[in-house]
């Protein structure tokens, strides 16, 4: 396949980007437009950055397969919407099999055909629901918080619990620790398991 | 301490557990160095790269080489898995009405070039209907033995891939079974080091890596 646009790769990310010893490889590119992205550089022209292919991607990354399979790390997908390149993903876990644990950080803003293809190559899922007032969530995001909830619903269907985890961020300016309590219950009833609340601050 | 120094320190600390574990000799000098640990160094990595060799040799003497199943301090509630280097993909046991089961296969992964030097550690599945069903490592000599497997009678696939080499798949068919298979690897041009990166953070820079991670507003309060 072609080579696509990565932002950024970051080694040896520890206790961030799920189990083990991680590599955070992120994609270019995102459906949404958050008031305080944290990387800015996705929502630019992708002019002037890298591309790579996934057997690329894994040549460069493969230098701490020793780290991955002792500690159970791997690589994590972020970005970006790391979803928006699932084919990417699809064949990179061909190179990788089972030996290195793919987790991916996604706001779910893609069509369904991609998460339901997600479930079949990644190990774990850190969902960025971020709101469940649609008002609150397209003010800070313009996007429509239907798409996301409806996913998250269907990736639930598809894994379970355990391959799930969901961040509710308080957002300045924008939500409420009340608003946060109500999304932690909406996702509560959903059958969610592992929820990470925390507040954005600004520097 | 600097969280630079905490990683080096936690990545060392693997090192040892999986040098220990493999009887391995591993003994590091203290680091001494007084600037912003990166997290990671020259002489880290060497450290990395001399103990894959060690791991090597022991599968070159038929011994099996654990590598799975260390814990990290920093990351609470890791659970490690349960993998060997010499068995990375565990078979997927299927009950099948119309199946076939393959006597074992041995193989050599070897350079496409003149000199037909041995790849070590690449990995080798087989794969039927786009879905994987045993694999195992080659050894330091490039050999490697599949156990028998058990599949529907048809085209299946082996697939072999490693770093710094494209991946080779090979279309084979029950009907025509195979004792012995060798396989030639074409080196991939991208090298492993020097790679020119524009407008994004060095992937091997920890200072740049860190940066990415800062640049954000992003506080997580539990």
């Amino acid at each position: 396949m072609e080579g696509v646009p990565l932002i950024g790769i970051s080694r040896h990310r520890i206790g961030v980007d799920g189990q083990g010893v991680t590599t955070l490889a992120a994609f270019h590119g995102c459906g949404l437009h958050c008031r305080y992205c944290l990387n800015h550089r996705c929502l630019e022209s992708a002019e002037g950055l890298p591309l790579y292919t996934p057997q690329q991607l894994y040549n460069l990354v493969g230098v701490d397969n020793l780290y991955f399979i002792a500690t159970g790390g791997g690589v994590c997908f972020g970005g970006g919407e790391p979803l928006l390149q699932i084919a990417f993903i699809e064949e990179f876990k061909t190179l990788c099999g089972k030996s290195w644990r793919l987790t991916a950080e996604s706001s779910l803003q893609v069509p369904q055909q991609a998460v339901t293809a997600a479930t079949r190559v990644v190990d774990y899922f850190i969902v960025d629901i971020k709101e469940s007032n649609p008002d609150i969530y397209h003010a800070y995001t313009g996007g429509d918080s239907q798409r996301a909830w409806d996913n998250l619903e269907h990736l639930l269907a598809l894994t379970g619990p355990e391959r799930v985890m969901v961040r509710v961020p308080l957002i300045p300016e924008y939500n409420s620790e009340d608003d946060c309590t109500k999304t932690v219950a909406r996702l509560h009833e959903m059958g969610v398991k592992q929820i990470d609340r925390f507040t954005y601050r600004k520097l | 301490m600097s969280h630079g120094k905490d990683i080096c320190n936690e990545l060392k600390r693997v090192r040892r557990s999986i040098a220990r574990e493999n009887g391995i000799p591993f003994e590091t000098e203290e680091c001494t160095y007084q600037g912003e640990c990166r997290g990671t160094c020259p002489r880290c990595e060497a450290e990395l790269r001399q103990l894959e060799a060690a791991l090597a040799g022991r599968l070159s003497m038929g011994k099996v080489a654990t590598v799975a199943g260390l814990m990290l301090s920093l990351a609470a509630g890791a659970q490690a898995q349960e993998v060997k280097a010499t068995t990375p993909q565990q078979p997927i046991a299927k009950e099948m009405t119309d199946s076939v089961t393959l006597k074992r296969l041995h193989g050599s992964v070897l350079t496409d070039d003149k000199t037909k030097e041995p790849i070590p550690f690449a990995n080798v599945t087989i794969h039927q209907d786009g879905k994987l069903v045993t694999g195992t490592l080659t050894d330091f000599d490039g050999m490697f033995t599949l156990k028998p497997f058990t599949i529907r009678p048809g085209k299946y696939q082996i697939r072999v891939s490693c770093v710094g080499y494209s991946t080779v798949t090979l279309d084979m068919y029950t009907s025509k079974p195979q004792k012995t298979v060798t396989i030639s690897m074409k080196t991939n041009a991208l090298p492993l080091q020097g790679v020119v990166v524009t407008g994004m953070p060095d992937p091997y820079d920890p200072d740049a890596t860190q940066n990415m991670e800062i640049q954000g507003v992003r506080v997580i309060v539990k």
